[in-house]
């Protein structure tokens, strides 16, 4: 065949195209590391490694969630604990109260002991995690039991009964219903009409009036002293709120809320130390979700502690009241503490069901994490696997590449630049 | 007897003639030896008619050049311009699906992964602590990052629909300059071949035409013999583009193009809209003189690359429209459309979502609650008023802004928006990574394809280019020996000269007696 040194030149020129474009790729991935440039490069790795790499970060991210959710629990397991010593106090202290004989001053000393430690209580319940207020379901802005004298600013219905104890004041469209008690000692600061009497303002209750019937507030009435405000009748049972015979539930007190024009709230108002009616009763099933896993989430909060603390409170209340009465011998008084230790043992039988349900949650959190730990792992392999080259081999590659591209250079310069003319004179 | 006088002194000057002509033929190849369709020439000769020698058989009466003519092997051209269109149609493949590629950045730290993960990481974060300003803040802003990439990439495949539409004009326009200039040289060969000569250089430049036109359209090109009504025989050349004549001897046809109408096509309006993602006033091709011109079936070409990645939606629907089965832009379009219809809608439903697990509407009937705005790729958008937050993003499905929000840490809403990350009945590919992903795959696929075509074809027409090379092209150590063997026959018919003319002065000077 008859060669033209144009062909010559022709080839040797695509030929140190097709060299140099080996030389670019190889140059492209010692310096990315990166086996491909772009999904035609090759397809499949390209698919695979798009998703291997969501794979990576969405095992992170489900990591992250499980170190936020595992900080959560620790700050609740503490509380645990700590709920868990104070009872345990409380019911050391009923029992040294219960048995052998004491005097009325040993036994105040005791009473004001449990009432510390109640106040305490009333602290690990309200503890917070980054701000907000872990025992109170999706209400975290809200704490268990009002730190300070709060107002309402919408209405609220009751879903169990609410111990007040302290100033309050119940406004204009509040209704109360019957069952609501007033407790004996009570102040009014203005002339209010129960069960048809009339109380005077100021004058202290000589003993406990409970409405017989539901008493709709339309003036304000302020208060000083212990109520009861009576939530929906629950089954004695179940627990279970009431249903009318329509099937809709009964509806408790309503205490009305209220805002003023720049929105601050001027409703009821409830002192504070009082069980949260936003928070109790509501927290039922406000479980609070933290994706841990695709399809799989944890919920990080305990939801059983104001329904405890609100019995506890009412088991000391109990005590109290009936320390109170003059006419109990010593004997009498001592099973007031021996009856409370019962109760003490069924708070924290309760209390001890919240911690092994946390605990059980903990575990399948550390499960987690080191599940989540190999994925990564593995992603992060698979992905380095699929998509990086591997140095050493690239670098012999691209070493071999360069002899190559340095030969032919060698070569086209011979070629191109010798004809005939040259030998020729 | 003696023959005439000066016989030999005609004999060497043929000789001498034949070699200068020789010479200037060789300069001429040297001197257009890179010139592009050129095709080397050679000097035909022969010795001249002989005389009788009266006894001693003929005598030789030096030599003719009889013609000069091009060496060329038209059976390789047409072989060329055969592999061409697919080598010139795959070429426009490869660089546009490259650029489709570049648009939609993957595989990378910057693309769909990137904005994909970021939006569902911020929803994630927001549903741990759903009150947070800043991680609603977050939120927002991933969620617009998100709506960005789907409109940036979608204006920018328009864009590049449009730039292939004036591709697609461009080159409408070089093919009627080309069949103009092959007009004129049809006209310019028929003369000068009309008393026999062979026009060397006009035949090379009209074939570097039809090599031009055969990368840009299927071309196919012949001479044939007609005879005219006279009994004359004549070479006529015809040059047919996508199975339509383009020139026939001295004619020639154009192509035209025109805009497309905005409404969409049908039986009624065949000049309408293909796809509903089309950027306006695409071309459509014809003939000046009327006629169809197929603009899908048989062609090839540069031409067929651009229409494929301008028009192809990928749809095999057989209609009446006749729709364009290849991926190109289009496709891309209609796909990032499906996924963003498809997100956005089951996005929204979530979203507006009452606590009692039904839509809540307004007084009109319209949703309430609106994430996503747009249906298309490009008008794809957060709700300005969620983006500029005057209203706030709902976290649970009690939450209705403006109303307060009755429990700041319920996040089911957050957890439901979550699922759809891997909610496999989004899309028939599956989830919406999954499709996206898929989407991906097969823009690899379609560019490695034309990639691979591009390299094959090249090859093709590398090999058939060397056939012809080696055949035509002028070789300068040939024409260097050429120029040494032409002046040796030069120098050498000079020398004859000098010879006779040694013989003549002895004979009529030293020999006269007078």
């Amino acid at each position: 065949m008859r060669v033209t040194n144009g062909m010559m030149q022709n080839n040797s020129l695509s030929a140190l195209y097709t060299n140099m474009g080996r030389m670019d790729k190889l140059f492209y991935q010692m310096n990315t590391l990166k086996k491909i440039q772009r999904p035609s490069d090759d397809p499949i790795i390209a698919g695979r490694s798009l998703k291997l790499r969501l794979n990576v970060m969405e095992a992170e991210q489900y990591a992250n969630n499980v170190d936020e959710a595992t900080s959560w629990m620790s700050v609740t397991e503490a509380a645990l604990k700590n709920t868990t010593e104070i009872i345990k106090t409380i019911r050391e202290k009923c029992n040294y109260a219960a048995n052998g004989t004491h005097t009325p001053e040993d036994r105040q000393k005791i009473v004001d002991e449990i009432e510390q430690l109640a106040e305490q209580l009333k602290q690990e319940a309200n503890v917070t995690y980054a701000g907000r207020y872990v025992f109170s379901g999706y209400k975290t802005d809200q704490p268990v039991f009002l730190d300070k004298d709060t107002s309402l600013g919408e209405n609220l219905d009751l879903l169990q009964d609410l111990h007040i104890k302290g100033e309050a004041t119940l406004t204009n469209g509040s209704i109360l219903k019957a069952g609501t008690v007033f407790e004996k000692g009570t102040v009014f600061e203005a002339d209010i009409k129960l069960n048809g009497k009339t109380y005077k303002a100021g004058e202290a209750l000589v003993e406990d009036v409970k409405l017989n019937g539901d008493l709709p507030i339309t003036t304000d009435v302020s208060f000083n002293g212990t109520a009861v405000v009576k939530g929906p009748e629950r089954d004695p049972k179940t627990g279970e709120i009431m249903k009318d015979p329509a099937g809709n539930p009964v509806k408790g007190s309503t205490l009305a809320g209220g805002k003023d024009t720049d929105g601050k709230a001027i409703g009821s108002k409830l002192p504070k130390g009082t069980l949260n009616p936003k928070v109790f009763g509501y927290v039922e099933g406000q479980d609070i979700e933290y994706e841990i896993g695709t399809n799989n989430t944890i919920a990080v909060n305990i939801t059983g502690m104001p329904d405890m603390v609100s019995k506890m409170m009412g088991n000391i209340e109990e005590m109290l009241t009936q320390l109170k009465d003059p006419n109990k011998t010593d004997a009498e008084l001592n099973t007031i503490f021996t009856d409370m230790i019962g109760e003490m043992d069924d708070r924290l039988a309760e209390t001890s069901k919240m911690e092994s349900e946390l605990g059980a949650k903990q575990n399948r959190l550390e499960y987690t994490q080191e599940r989540l730990n190999d994925d990564k792992t593995n992603f992060t392999e698979l992905l380095s696997n699929t998509e990086n080259v591997d140095l050493e081999e690239v670098y012999v590659e691209f070493n071999t590449q360069y002899m190559v591209y340095q030969s032919a250079l060698q070569a086209t310069s011979k070629i191109v630049m010798n004809s005939l003319a040259d030998f020729l004179r | 007897m003696a023959s005439s006088s000066f016989f030999e002194l005609n004999v060497a000057m043929s000789g001498l003639f034949a070699a200068q002509r020789g010479l200037s033929v060789t300069g001429n190849n040297i001197t257009n030896a890179t010139t592009p369709g050129y095709s080397r020439q050679v000097l035909e000769q022969k010795a001249s008619f002989p005389m009788s020698g009266h006894g001693v058989g003929m005598v030789g009466t030096g030599v003719d050049t009889i013609q000069v003519s091009r060496v060329r092997n038209s059976y390789l051209d047409s072989k060329l311009w055969a592999q061409n269109d697919s080598l010139g149609e795959y070429r426009v493949k490869a660089q546009q699906n490259a650029l489709v590629e570049s648009v939609f950045g993957e595989p990378s730290d910057a693309g769909f992964t990137k904005v994909f993960n970021d939006m569902y990481k911020a929803i994630d974060d927001l549903s741990k602590l759903p009150s947070e300003g800043e991680r609603k803040e977050a939120l927002r802003q991933m969620l617009n990052s998100f709506t960005k990439y789907y409109n940036s990439g979608s204006q920018s495949l328009s864009d590049f629909q449009k730039d292939l539409n004036f591709e697609v004009g461009a080159m409408v326009g070089e093919i009627n300059m080309l069949a103009t200039r092959i007009q004129s040289l049809n006209k310019q060969i028929y003369q000068a071949e009309m008393y026999g000569d062979v026009a060397n250089t006009l035949r090379d430049e009209r074939e570097l035409c039809v090599d031009r036109l055969s990368e840009l359209i299927n071309v196919e090109a012949q001479e044939i013999e007609y005879t005219a009504p006279d009994g004359r025989k004549e070479l006529r050349y015809q040059v047919k583009v996508n199975g339509q004549s383009l020139v026939d001897h001295f004619d020639a046809r154009f192509l035209e193009v025109e805009s497309r109408n905005g409404e969409p096509i049908s039986k009624d309006n065949p000049n309408g809209k293909r796809n509903p993602e089309d950027v306006e006033g695409l071309y459509n091709i014809k003939w000046e003189d009327g006629l169809d011109f197929e603009m899908y079936g048989d062609l090839s070409g540069e031409l067929r690359g651009a229409l494929d990645m301008r028009d192809g939606s990928g749809t095999d629907k057989d209609d009446a429209t006749k729709p364009n089965t290849y991926r190109g832009i289009p496709y891309y379009i209609k796909k990032m459309d499906q996924f963003v219809t498809g997100f956005a809608e089951e996005m929204n439903k979530i979203y507006n979502q009452g606590a009692d697990g039904q839509p809540l509407t307004n007084a009109d009937g319209s949703p309430k609650y609106v994430l996503f705005v747009g249906k298309t790729a490009k008008d794809f958008a957060l709700n300005p008023e969620i983006l500029n937050g005057t209203q706030d993003i709902r976290t649970n499905f009690e939450y209705e802004p403006p109303n307060d929000n009755p429990n700041e840490s319920n996040n089911d809403l957050l957890l439901a928006l979550l699922g759809t990350k891997s909610d496999n009945h989004m899309f028939k590919e599956g989830d919406p990574k999954d499709f996206m992903i898929s989407m991906f795959s097969e823009l690899g696929i379609n560019a490695k394809e034309a990639k691979m075509y591009q390299t094959s074809q090249t090859n093709i027409t590398n090999v058939i280019k060397n056939q012809r090379m080696s055949v035509s092209q002028v070789d300068t150590n040939e024409e260097f020996m050429n120029l040494v063997k032409y002046n040796q026959a030069y120098q050498v018919a000079a020398k004859l000269i000098t010879t006779m003319d040694g013989i003549y002065e002895t004979t009529i000077f030293k020999l006269g007696s007078w």
